[in-house]
Formats: structure tokens, sequence, C-alpha cells
């Protein structure tokens, strides 16, 4: 059917990303001229509390029988590691590797599906005779019965999906895209909250330049705040953070101190190591209400949120962009992933 | 180029920073599941259609039976009357060859007396006709009578007196009359048949004229 389409002129394709508080929907359609029409916008909240369940009920109502949709997800026991191969494990192959992951980050691949990428070029390394291994590897994954958890629940309800991505690699992806239009080579330092862990790496000239053992994540800062707030349970301590919060500056600047010293300590680190000063930081998976996250860390780390200039980068993909009031929906942080997908896809 | 290269190059490229983790063996299982759905739909399909087809035949099947039985009952009220009718048809073809026969030996293709007339009409008074057999050679298998297609001879006996060539005449002026037409190729003339008439003193002399009817 796309290559009818294609012929036809036309091309359409359903994404639906979705973190562990949030689900966003689009239908894209590749116009006649390259444009990018978006239709179908929808923003649905997504419970992170819920157990052995990845999508609440009404976000699986809505992509009930999507055709072959586009999904990024967000499993919550991802990572990202990355390692600086030496000449001994390089000239081993592909099978140096599985060593190296299992010594120096733990990783077990019976247990974990893992994919190597060259941190530099964002190519997956796959096992073949010709495989020439790269200086800097960069390794993604997660549990693979997480996968199958989230694969079965969005088969269940007959939406078998095209391609399974991970919003960091996208959101990553798409910054990376934005920094080289707007030719910016300064490093940026890249926070993946999440509600376990948030994944700490810096984005820097197109690649993956560092990553760092993960920080807090979302229940961290729920426990915290319940302590600072005495709050009784964790559901009304995370509804308090996303109504109340912004008001409390002190319980703000308390519960993230210890996040905020670990990422300080990275930053340093980086520094140091490459001596490029980190002046942008972004922090991946916050709705809307969670955004004065942003606001506390670079206030306290002294260091600038990147801001986006969605018109230039939509414009830059041919986003078609009549619609204004489609046009304000998408220009969030919130969105970076989700279009980040689609350009790479109408690339 | 060797088979591994032949593999990698026909192999989706995954695009930069964009990896698929989906589980492949999930995707197979359901797109096996979608083709056992199609399979038994279409095994559904042809089930229905083949007790469609059945269901046809059999509604046909016993149409077909309803009309055989009224045929056989209407045959086995009728038979009697039909054995009878036939009974009659047979006495009915007997009696119509019978007058076929019949009709076949009294038609003749001519009206015998109008053409004895036609004859007498330019006749010398010294001709005189004693016997007209008029010789019908019909076929008795023959049943359509078709009188002109009959074989059909005259035969005129009669006396001539004095000169035999009044009767040579006659003959040449019997051949002008239309009458004779259907005869002109078959008029035979024979006489003094019998040269020692009994009575030498009356010249007379008898002739037979032949005429054979040609259609």
């Amino acid at each position: 059917m796309d290559v009818l389409s294609s012929l036809l002129g036309s091309q359409k394709q359903k994404f639906i990303y979705t973190s562990e508080t949030s689900c966003l929907l689009a239908t894209v359609t590749k116009e006649k001229k390259s444009t990018l029409s978006l239709s179908d916008l929808e923003e649905l909240p997504n419970n992170p509390f819920k157990e052995n369940a990845y999508l609440d009920a009404p976000i699986l109502k809505k992509i009930t029988k999507s055709k072959n949709p586009i999904c990024i997800v967000a499993p919550l026991s991802r990572f990202i590691y990355k390692a600086k191969l030496e000449a001994k494990t390089k000239s081993k192959g592909i099978q140096g590797l599985i060593p190296l992951l299992k010594e120096r980050f733990n990783a077990d691949l019976k247990t974990n599906q893992i994919a190597a990428i060259d941190a530099y070029t964002g190519i997956e390394i796959k096992d073949s005779a010709n495989t020439v291994l790269p200086d800097h590897v960069c390794f993604v994954g997660t549990q693979k019965q997480e996968i199958k958890t989230i694969q079965n629940e969005l088969m269940d309800c007959q939406c078998v999906p095209k391609k399974l991505l991970f919003t960091t690699l996208t959101t990553a992806k798409g910054l990376m895209d934005y920094t080289k239009l707007v030719k910016a080579t300064q490093p940026v330092l890249f926070i993946d909250f999440s509600v376990n862990q948030s994944l700490v790496f810096v984005l820097c000239n197109n690649h993956i330049e560092a990553a760092y053992p993960p920080v807090h994540g979302l229940k961290s800062l729920i426990s915290l705040t319940r302590k600072a707030c005495s709050l009784p349970d964790d559901v009304s301590t995370y509804k308090y953070l996303l109504q109340s919060m912004m008001e409390d500056t002190q319980a703000m600047e308390t519960i993230t101190q210890r996040m905020c010293a670990d990422i300080k300590s990275y930053i340093d680190f980086f520094e140091v190591q490459t001596s490029l000063p980190i002046e942008f930081f972004f922090i991946n998976g916050l709705t809307p209400q969670l955004a004065w996250l942003t606001q506390c860390i670079g206030k306290i780390l002294e260091i600038k949120s990147l801001q986006i200039d969605f018109n230039a980068w939509l414009q830059a993909h041919k986003v078609n962009t009549q619609n204004s009031e489609k046009i304000t929906q998408i220009s969030q942080p919130l969105w970076i992933g989700m279009l980040s997908a689609i350009f790479n896809y109408f690339r | 180029m060797n088979l591994q290269s032949l593999k990698l190059y026909f192999a989706p490229k995954s695009r930069p920073w964009e990896i698929d983790f989906r589980d492949k063996s999930i995707v197979v299982n359901s797109q096996l599941s979608s083709i056992k759905i199609y399979v038994l739909a279409a095994m559904g399909i042809f089930t229905v259609i083949l007790i469609g087809v059945s269901f046809f035949a059999e509604l046909d099947h016993k149409r077909q039976a309803t009309r055989f039985n009224e045929i056989k009952t209407f045959l086995d009220k009728n038979t009697t009357l039909h054995q009878q009718m036939m009974q009659h048809n047979k006495g009915f073809v007997e009696t119509r060859d019978t007058v076929h026969t019949l009709l076949n030996a009294y038609t003749l293709p001519i009206d015998l007396s109008e053409f004895l007339l036609e004859l007498c009409k330019g006749k010398p008074h010294e001709i005189r006709f004693n016997t007209v057999i008029a010789d019908c050679k019909s076929d008795p298998n023959t049943k359509v009578v078709d009188a002109t297609h009959k074989s059909f001879n005259i035969q005129i006996y009669g006396i001539v007196k004095g000169d035999v060539a009044i009767l040579e005449t006659y003959k040449a002026q019997l051949l002008q009359l239309k009458a004779i037409d259907a005869f002109k190729n078959s008029c035979k003339c024979f006489y003094n048949l019998e040269k020692n008439n009994a009575d030498q003193q009356i010249d007379e002399t008898r002739f037979q004229i032949n005429l054979q009817y040609n259609a």
C-alpha cells in the first residue's frame, strides 16, 4: 500500500508516541511537493502508577485497530550506555562487545534486548563478517519482557506496530537535528526523565559525546516530596507535583537537590574531560504540568534550557504550517520526539 | 560478490538513531494468526457456497421428482385412453391406405372423356373407334396420390374404311392437338393388324393406336 500511495504522490502514516506520563497521537500525510500535513493530533495523559500495564485504557481504546502505526515507546527499564572501544575489543568484532556489556555495564543479553549503535553516526551495528566496529559505541536497550508486554498490549487492541522505537533516541535525534539546523555546536545535556530513573547523556555536534549513570526519577521525587510535604500516598503526591509544586519553590529545590548534585558532578566531569562548557540542557518526558522541573534544575545548575524555534524547525522539514492551532499544539518540548520520528520517517 | 554480502545488500537498512525494538516473533505470530483468520474466512465462505449449491441442488431434485410424479400419474391415468386412441389410429391408418390404393387405381392424370372428345373432333368418318383401354399402372405402396406422376397408357382399337393413308393423315393431325402433347413422343399407330379379314369384300383395316403418357 505504501508503494501504491507513494506512486500516487501521497503517503499517510500514523504515529503513536507514549511516555510514562503522556500519549501523543498524530497522522501525517506526505503530500505532493513533499509537504507534510499533520492531522488527528491528540494529547492524552498516561498514568505512571498502574501495575502490569503500560498504557491507560482510554489510550488503548483510542489506538484500537490502528493500521501499522509507528510506535515510539518508553519502557521503564530502558538504558543507554556509551563506551570507547579499545583496539583489543575492536579486533574481536561484535563478539567482543558481549563481555564488555557484562563486565562494565552488568547488562545481560538473555534478559535484555540491546542494540549497539555508532555513537557518532547513529547507525546500528549488525553482526556480520564485514562489520568494522567504530571507536565509540552506544548500547541502547531494555528488558525483553517489557518489550513483549508493551507489544502484546498494543497487539491485543489490534494495533500491530510497523516499528517500535524509543522515545529517548527519537528525542535525542530531534535535538541533534535541531542543533544542526541552527548550527549550534555547544554540548547539550540531555536528561531523559522517567519513573524509576532519569538517563543522562551529552549531545554534541550531532553525536552522543558522553553517557552517565542514571539520576533520580519521578518515584524518587515523589518519595522526597511526600516526606518534605507530609503527604499521605504516592498518588496524591503525584497530583501535588503536577498541580501545586509550581508555587512551592522551597520544596522544589529540596526535592531536586540530590538530582541536581548528581547532574552537576557529571557536568563538571564532562567539562574537565573535554574542556567544552555545557551551556544548555533539555529534559525529555515532561508534561506541561511538570515543566517547573526544567526551571528548577536550570536555576540550581545555572544553565539554560534549550529553547526550540519550532517554526524554523517545522519549516525546514516542509511541515504545512497554515493551521496555526495545530502548530501551537505541537510547538512544545513534549512533541520533539514525535516530530523527530515523523521527520526521520519521511526523510 | 558472495552470498553474505548479497544478504547484507538486500537487508533492510535501519536509519541512523532509529532502532526498531519490536519482538519479531510476536509480529510473525500475529501475521500468522491473521493468515489463519484469512484461511478460516476463505474456508467459511467456501463452506457456505457448498451448502448453498447443495441446497439448491436438493431443491431442484425435489422439484424434478414432483414433476416426475405428476407425469407418472398423468400417464397412469391416460394409458387406457391412449391405447384406445392408438387402436383407432391403427384403424384409421389402414383405412387411409385403402383409400390411397383406391384413389391410385382410379385417378388418371387426364380427364379421359374430354381427351376422347378432343380426339374425335377432327376424326374423319372413315375411321371408327371400337375400343379404348386406359391402362394405369399404380404402385400399391404409394400412399400419396399424385396422378400427374403415374405411368399411363391409352390403347385405341378401331377400323378404317378405305385407304389406310387416311389413318396416317389422321395420325399427323392428332399430333397437332394440344390434348395429345403429353403423349407426343410415344404415339404409335399399328394398323392392318388382321390382314386375313374374314370378309374380303369389305375394305376395312383394323388399327391400333398406342399412346404412352409421359409426365
